[in-house]
């Protein structure tokens, strides 16, 4: 029916969701040989272009799957939808467990029980080999991030370990670790669970004295502290991003039992200073008092929805608790089921971003 | 500078003729070389493009040419208009529009009408029609591929 030039299809192409390219790619031959897929020029102009859909995740019984949330008033519910297929050509992934996930720009990393660290879109899937012995490889963090410097993502792997005594540096074009030149840390992490803004890893830290974040800059290798509002009480907090331009912060001070506090900021990792602002406060279901606080939460600022994850007060304890919670309406509608194990939600953006090859060596 | 001068003459394929201000021609880069070159007179002929695109790509010229002229319009109304001007295309006459927008050389044209393709592909089949290609899978290769995609069939 049509009779646009390949440059033409191409330029429709780079405008339509990676979910949807995915989608083609698996009907018909030509497509699904990945020819426009691999090629870098297009990859490229499909990330600036293409509009950025969200999906919500889970890493649920160590494997990842796509959720639907309902926000049917009278019945919002929550479903586990089929895993998300992790695809790759030389291995079984059905016996892949995934211990942990995290999202950057486009691409998940996740940290297997199998062959190391799997790095994944739609596009593509690579293996990292961790290189260190396996008690090591458990107890360290790893995140992704990249470098801000051209419209080119150069991305980088951090790894933390145990105890933030030493630190590392994945680089892809290279496929090899170094030891990053920076002292160890006199603080910790509060939840392992960091977020990715603009290429940047951001956890909640603490040290003796204060709550801070704490954030690592990929572009200059250097950790950094921001600070906090002020709050009279610290209490439980949780961090999350919004569009990939906004910081959120959810604060529930124990001396306000029904109610939390959504904060929020534009930081920049070039500046010191941080400014924020109050945006919304929550309710707190009577069902949802008891003993959880928030570990991690996403929002949805067209549903106006805040779907909030909590863990249990008991130590040890992996059990978790789901809250949606409905924010500037006149009937703020919240739902909540209990998980009995570990889960953990986050958002990814699917996208075609390549994933950077090693250099070819001039020696062999 | 007479009145004349201000005005210039589009012909279409199908020699139907539009009269408009040389600023809302000009923003067409192809239009604006024609012009350049001199080697044309008042009237421009556009060989690749139907009277009833045409009229179409007047309309969005217009509109950008007010707004970029004296500012008074937001951004965001520019924005809406945009959108109920392609809401209600079909797709035949968005291919049309996206052939007159590359031929006359309007990016913005082109950004707003590629990009309506693109919101409006949903279906295997619309794409399909729109690549001009034919599922050449056999139903079981087509089940094993669905099946290792199945997240991306969901919505």
């Amino acid at each position: 029916m049509s009779n646009l030039s390949p440059d033409l299809i191409e330029e429709i192409l780079s405008r339509v969701p990676a979910t949807s390219l995915t989608r083609l790619r698996s009907t018909c031959k030509r497509w699904n040989t990945f020819e426009l897929f691999r090629d870098r020029r297009f990859t490229e102009k499909h990330s600036r272009k293409a509009p950025k859909q969200s999906m919500v995740l889970m890493l649920k019984e160590y494997r990842i799957f796509v959720m639907s949330i309902s926000l049917n008033v009278a019945d919002p519910s929550r479903e586990f939808k089929v895993p998300l297929g992790l695809k790759d050509s030389h291995s079984n992934l059905e016996k892949v467990y995934i211990y942990e996930a995290f999202h950057c720009g486009g691409l998940l990393l996740c940290k297997t029980n199998h062959d190391g660290l799997l790095v994944w879109n739609p596009g593509e899937s690579r293996w990292i080999q961790p290189k260190s012995d396996e008690e090591s490889y458990r107890w360290s963090l790893y995140c992704l991030g990249y470098e801000n410097n051209n419209f080119c993502h150069s991305y980088k792997i951090l790894r933390c370990l145990h105890k933030l005594i030493k630190f590392e540096i994945y680089e892809f074009s290279s496929d090899s670790w170094r030891v990053l030149d920076v002292a160890a840390l006199v603080f910790r992490i509060e939840s392992r669970e960091g977020v990715s803004l603009k290429g940047n890893t951001y956890w909640l830290a603490f040290d003796t004295v204060d709550k801070f974040i704490l954030s690592f800059d990929f572009t200059r290798e250097r950790f950094r502290r921001f600070c906090l509002p002020v709050f009279q009480n610290l209490d439980a907090m949780a961090l999350s991003v919004v569009r990939e331009d906004k910081l959120l912060l959810l604060h529930r001070s124990f001396d306000t039992i029904s109610k939390m506090d959504m904060w929020v900021t534009y930081i920049n990792i070039d500046t010191e200073a941080v400014l924020w602002s109050k945006s919304f406060t929550l309710d707190i279901p009577i069902s949802s008092t008891d003993g959880y606080i928030p570990n991690n939460f996403l929002v949805d600022e067209e549903k106006k929805v805040v779907m909030c994850c909590n863990r249990s007060l008991k130590p040890n304890s992996r059990k978790r608790e789901y809250v949606i919670h409905k924010y500037h309406t006149e009937s703020p509608s919240v739902d909540t089921t209990h998980a009995s194990d570990f889960s953990f939600i986050f958002s990814y953006v699917p996208s075609l971003v390549q994933i950077q090859r090693v250099e070819e060596k001039t020696s062999r | 500078m007479s009145k004349s001068e201000k005005k210039i003459v589009l012909k279409s394929l199908d020699n139907e003729a539009f009269e408009v201000e040389k600023a809302v021609a000009l923003q067409s880069q192809t239009i604006w070389v024609m012009c350049e070159d001199k080697c044309v007179g008042n009237e421009i002929p556009l060989e690749n493009v139907t009277g009833q695109i045409l009229a179409k790509v007047i309309d969005y010229c217009k509109k950008h040419a007010v707004v970029d002229g004296d500012g008074d319009e937001s951004s965001e109304e520019l924005k809406n208009w945009d959108t109920e001007f392609t809401k209600n295309m079909d797709q035949s006459t968005l291919f049309n529009m996206i052939l007159a927008a590359n031929y006359l050389n309007i990016k913005s044209l082109l950004n707003l009408t590629c990009q309506a393709v693109a919101d409006k592909t949903k279906t295997i089949d619309e794409f399909h029609t729109f690549l001009n290609i034919e599922n050449n899978f056999t139903p079981e290769e087509e089940a094993q591929i669905c099946q290792e995609n199945l997240w991306a069939f969901d919505d």
